[in-house]
């Protein structure tokens, strides 16, 4: 587990972040997953803010963003990101129930690394979390900055 | 050029030939002078040969007087001497006078005179010594012979004179025969020239007088065609006089003055005044002519035909009329072109203008038409926008729960069915497929109300191709199947290729699936175009619907079959109508149960429709 790198899931319904970890479960990568419940939460986390204040590690290895959140939404945080110098590098995957074609190109404007709408097939979904899990955190190489454990 | 030239060749023929009468004429004047001449020459000679005789009969008879004397010494042998005395010089003077054209002859009579003096002294002497010494001496005195050698003398001078007299004659005659033939020569050479000349200048008269009756034929014919062409003239001013008279634009001409030429009985109609002799300055007041706000009144000199009398062109030009007999006013819409000479100077003009107070009446009620429709637009378009804000939420917010409702139960499918007996097992499978059929059926829906939304993009499509790749994507759906494909000659469309994809995705998937009983599926796609749309069908030998729910077939979420006998949502023929419809088209179907279905739909044929093959 010496080299796996850590995954933020910005996510603000419970059920799918218990679905997700289920997922994520399978290929034994739950406990390096960092939880947030909205964009506010993924900011400061990111910037090392309020209850992150005294977070150790540096940028995660991905960040799995959901598009709908409450305060602050999937899309601004991506362009707080990527207009961030220190940020701008970390991949971030919109994991989203929208299939809408503006969610989709405002996304890869924005400067997305990968756009996966959750399908509602429960053995789809799991298979699609896990391949996200397994090729974001233990297939790719991240940028040198990111969280090692 | 060529009659003046010809013209000249006349005078100068005539003038020759004139000249050379005239010249003709003189020389035959001079000739018959000549000849009168030598006749008169002639004479002369007879006269002077005469006076010589006479001369010499003088001095014979002086002689004769003188030798009778000296025989007989009787006084009467004198009487002839003495009458010869007396007539002698009278006879030698008018020798003289004759002879004064000819110094020699002159001469020569000089010398007679003397000679005759001489003879008449001798016979003097001769007569004084017969009288005074009697009859011997004188005897003595003509023996010695001095008279006899003096009249010898004498006769022989006269003889010269009358010889050289002739020979003068002679030559003068000579003369005058020598003119008279080089005359009678220039004489018949003139006369052939000038008869020439005259047929030459006859043949140029003849030929200038053929073709100036040439000349007048062509007048003639020219003259005629004249008062056909009066003639055309005049039935086109009839026609177009009646034609002013019985259409229903008012026409006006006038001059560039502002007289009023043509004023056609509809134009009276439309102004309810007729023509009047105010001038330009006045017609606004005239026909009480308004600017389009109704109130103003039109400048006099913009009317539209005031502007053509200056030379512009107006089309279309707006104007209002009102005056007493039009008191509720009217729309007039005017058109006028200026009429200019042949140089280009202004000869006045024309205005042509109807009565547009209905249509403009009917305008503004298509306005207020325009307007409602506009509103009921807008609000279509609010209702449309809400439309969208709701499928976008349905797409994510229903169909989250319906994601967690799956997983948990797949959740409890997995984990908890040791705990739950074999309804309980049942329930929970029940749930997962409805809720995984729910999460198709947004799908479709979410995907065929995108359908109306998403923009079109036309371009050259090959159906042919099309349908060859539709059927390269439904590979997988009949690997185990035997079907066999039908596919015609099919035109290329002006289209949106992604969307006419999804049109034969659906319909070819639909044939698919609807002829899965059979053993073999005989699937057939076939254009027929007419002369504004192309028809395209895809025909299937499977189960068919009963044409009484035809019209339901292309309804969303309509569905003829049952979901056990077939799977599906109703959402691919909704599409395919929806997608047929946005590209101006139509769709329908026909079928007879058990025998095969036939689904129809057309495209407008617009410029870029080209047969297969082209």
């Amino acid at each position: 587990m010496s080299n796996l790198k850590r995954i933020l899931l910005a996510e603000d319904d419970p059920r799918d972040v218990e679905l997700t970890l289920v997922a994520l479960e399978e290929y034994k990568l739950a406990n390096d997953v960092d939880v947030v419940r909205d964009g506010q939460e993924t900011l400061d986390y990111l910037y090392h803010r309020g209850a992150f204040q005294t977070r150790g590690g540096n940028n995660p290895a991905v960040i799995l963003l959901d598009l709908k959140m409450p305060k602050v939404d999937g899309l601004e945080v991506l362009r707080s990101i990527r207009g961030d110098d220190t940020l701008k590098m970390v991949p971030v995957v919109m994991v989203t129930s929208s299939r809408e074609e503006r969610d989709i190109v405002e996304s890869y404007k924005l400067g997305v690394n990968a756009y996966v709408v959750k399908p509602v097939d429960f053995h789809q979904f799991v298979e699609a979390i896990k391949q996200i899990g397994a090729f974001w955190a233990v297939i790719n190489e991240p940028p040198p900055d990111s969280a090692r454990k | 050029m060529k009659p003046i030239f010809e013209g000249r060749i006349v005078t100068v023929g005539f003038a020759l030939a004139l000249a050379i009468l005239l010249v003709v004429t003189g020389l035959s004047f001079r000739n018959t002078r000549r000849l009168t001449e030598a006749r008169e020459w002639v004479a002369h000679t007879y006269v002077v040969t005469i006076k010589l005789e006479q001369v010499l009969t003088r001095l014979d008879e002086i002689e004769t007087g003188n030798r009778g004397f000296i025989i007989t010494g009787n006084d009467s042998y004198l009487e002839p001497y003495n009458a010869a005395l007396s007539n002698i010089d009278q006879d030698l003077e008018e020798l003289r006078l004759l002879t004064t054209d000819n110094p020699s002859q002159r001469n020569r009579v000089a010398r007679l005179d003397g000679m005759k003096a001489t003879r008449i002294s001798t016979a003097a002497q001769g007569i004084r010594l017969r009288r005074e010494a009697g009859f011997e001496p004188a005897r003595q005195f003509v023996l010695l012979g001095a008279g006899k050698q003096e009249m010898d003398n004498i006769r022989s001078l006269i003889a010269e004179i009358e010889t050289v007299e002739r020979e003068l004659l002679q030559q003068r005659v000579a003369e005058a025969k020598a003119e008279a033939t080089k005359t009678i020569v220039t004489f018949s050479a003139g006369l052939v020239l000038s008869f020439v000349l005259l047929l030459l200048v006859f043949y140029f008269l003849r030929h200038q007088i053929a073709e100036r009756r040439q000349a007048e034929q062509i007048l003639i014919e020219q003259k005629r065609e004249l008062t056909c062409s009066q003639q055309a003239l005049f039935e086109q001013t009839t026609i177009l006089h009646s034609m002013l008279a019985s259409i229903g634009d008012g026409v006006v001409v006038s001059d560039e003055n502002g007289k009023f030429l043509v004023f056609n009985p509809a134009a009276e109609q439309i102004l309810q005044v007729g023509p009047t002799d105010s001038g330009i300055d006045q017609w606004t007041q005239t026909y009480g002519i308004y600017l389009p706000d109704m109130v103003t009144p039109y400048p006099p000199h913009e009317l539209p035909l005031a502007r053509a009398i200056r030379g512009e062109s107006v089309d279309a030009a707006e104007l209002f009329m009102r005056h007493a007999k039009v008191p509720h006013g009217a729309w007039l819409t005017v058109t006028a072109r200026p009429i200019k000479s042949d140089v280009g100077l202004s000869r006045g003009g024309v205005a042509v203008f109807s009565d547009i107070t209905e249509r403009k009446r009917a305008e503004s009620s298509i306005k207020e038409l325009n307007d409602d429709l506009q509103k009921q637009a807008m609000q279509l378009e609010a209702a449309n926008s809400e439309l969208e804000a709701f499928s976008y939420s349905t797409s994510h917010d229903l169909r989250a729960p319906l994601r967690h409702l799956a997983g948990y139960a797949e959740l409890l499918q997995k984990n908890g069915a040791s705990k739950l007996d074999e309804n309980g097992r049942r329930y929970v499978t029940t749930i997962v497929e409805a809720a995984r059929r729910m999460g198709d059926l947004i799908d479709h829906l979410l995907a065929f109300s995108r359908l109306g939304r998403a923009q079109a993009e036309r371009t050259t499509v090959s159906l042919q191709q099309l349908v060859k790749d539709a059927i390269q994507d439904l590979k997988e759906e009949t690997t185990d199947r035997k079907v066999l494909w039908k596919i015609g000659s099919l035109p290329s469309v002006n289209a949106d290729s992604s969307l006419l994809r999804l049109v034969f995705n659906n319909l070819l998937s639909n044939a698919l699936k609807f002829t899965r009983s059979r053993e073999s599926a005989e699937i057939e796609i076939g254009a027929a175009t007419n002369h504004n749309e192309a028809v395209i069908f895809v025909r299937d030998n499977g189960v068919g619907f009963d044409m009484k729910y035809a019209d339901k077939l292309f309804g969303v979420f309509q569905r003829l079959h049952r979901a056990e006998e077939f799977e599906g949502t109703g959402i691919g023929l909704a599409s395919v109508r929806r997608i047929i419809l946005r590209h101006g088209g139509r769709t329908w179907a026909e079928s007879v149960v058990d025998s095969g279905a036939t689904i129809y739909f057309s495209l407008p044929v617009e410029t870029e429709f080209h047969p297969a093959g082209a």
